[in-house]
């Protein structure tokens, strides 16, 4: 397999994995909210989990993988993909944040349950958005 | 002032005979870079249009064009 | 004053008013300025129009509009998103993982959440801005 044809497939593997993550992130702070669970031991596996998926919208990861296969991974489209990316997640973020201030009238968010909300909103977004991006190309 | 980019790529492509993992393995990019010009859905950065038509053997004019 | 200078000098008025409304929602947001639920709102709404592209389009002269919207704009709009969404994604995580912090209600939270993020993107749109035009 050519090194094109790998750097195709890893891109694949990416994108699905993010929609992955999104779809965990997303199940984790909604039962996390529902269920009322703020303990801060939870919330170190909860930051772990955001940690990772935050670094994987970097391109950071490839900072220390310098070879040609990378290279292809993080090429133009790649980092445009992951600029338009965070400009949803951006959008999202502020979107989540002011609904929250209207549920908020109606049922009392912590200020835990409102910083999980964002995040996963602004993580959510992006993780889906560069997914769908790379695939698209990839058509 | 509405230009975009047209672009004659995927021609000139297959007249030199390459697929488009041939052509982005030629200049170290990925193939959906190749597909998303050819598309027109992607605008390549001077760079990528220089090395693009670098590796076809074209002009750079006669690969890529403003369309008013 | 040709075009490209009228554009010139409207981009230079675009990013000292996006530092302004930078200043203008950090004074509302450490209460320097007091306002009603429904200003802060119209306040942070304003602001966060005025990273998109559509005052411009709406309110600006046509022959001005692509050149206050062209190719290094959209780039550093970009770059602010990009700034904004990191900002509030480490303010909300820090909201949500420090215990000093739970004291906040969740609207309070919001409020330092959306300024936090929006004076990251404006400053910056605004920063790029201008040194572009050095």
């Amino acid at each position: 397999m050519g090194l094109v044809e790998k750097a195709e497939r890893k891109s694949l593997f990416r994108a699905i994995l993010f929609y992955v993550l999104a779809v965990s992130l997303l199940a984790s702070t909604i039962l996390s909210i529902a269920n009322g669970h703020d303990e801060p031991n939870r919330l170190l596996a909860w930051f772990a989990l955001i940690g990772l998926t935050a670094l994987n919208l970097t391109s950071v990861p490839f900072l220390f993988r310098q070879h040609r296969l990378s290279a292809l991974m993080n090429d133009e489209t790649t980092r445009d993909h992951r600029r338009s990316s965070l400009a949803t997640g951006f959008w999202a973020m502020i979107l989540a944040t002011a609904a929250t201030i209207a549920v908020s009238s109606f049922a009392p968010l912590s200020a835990i349950a409102l910083g999980r909300v964002v995040v996963t909103a602004g993580l959510t977004a992006a993780l889906v958005a560069f997914a769908t991006l790379e695939l698209r190309a990839s058509r | 002032m509405n230009e975009t980019l047209g672009n004659d790529l995927k021609a000139a492509r297959e007249a030199a005979g390459l697929t488009q993992g041939a052509l982005a393995e030629a200049i170290g990019v990925s193939r959906k870079t190749i597909n998303t010009v050819e598309n027109g859905v992607f605008q390549p950065s001077t760079l990528l249009a220089l090395k693009l038509a670098r590796a076809l053997g074209r002009p750079v004019e006669s690969l890529f064009w403003i369309v008013d | 004053m040709n075009l490209a200078e009228q554009a010139e000098a409207r981009s230079r008025d675009r990013a000292i008013v996006s530092y302004l409304a930078a200043l203008i929602l950090l004074l509302v947001a450490i209460a320097w300025i007091r306002v009603s639920d429904g200003s802060w709102f119209a306040i942070a709404g304003a602001a966060a129009l005025s990273l998109t592209s559509l005052p411009i389009r709406l309110f600006e002269w046509r022959k001005l509009t692509p050149l206050l919207n062209d190719e290094t704009t959209r780039d550093h709009r970009r770059s602010s998103f990009a700034a904004g969404f990191w900002v509030m994604l480490a303010t909300a995580a820090v909201i949500a993982g420090l215990p000093g912090l739970h004291i906040f209600d969740a609207v309070i939270a919001t409020r330092v959440v959306i300024t936090a993020g929006l004076m990251a993107a404006l400053i910056v749109f605004a920063t790029l801005e201008l040194r572009a035009s050095r």
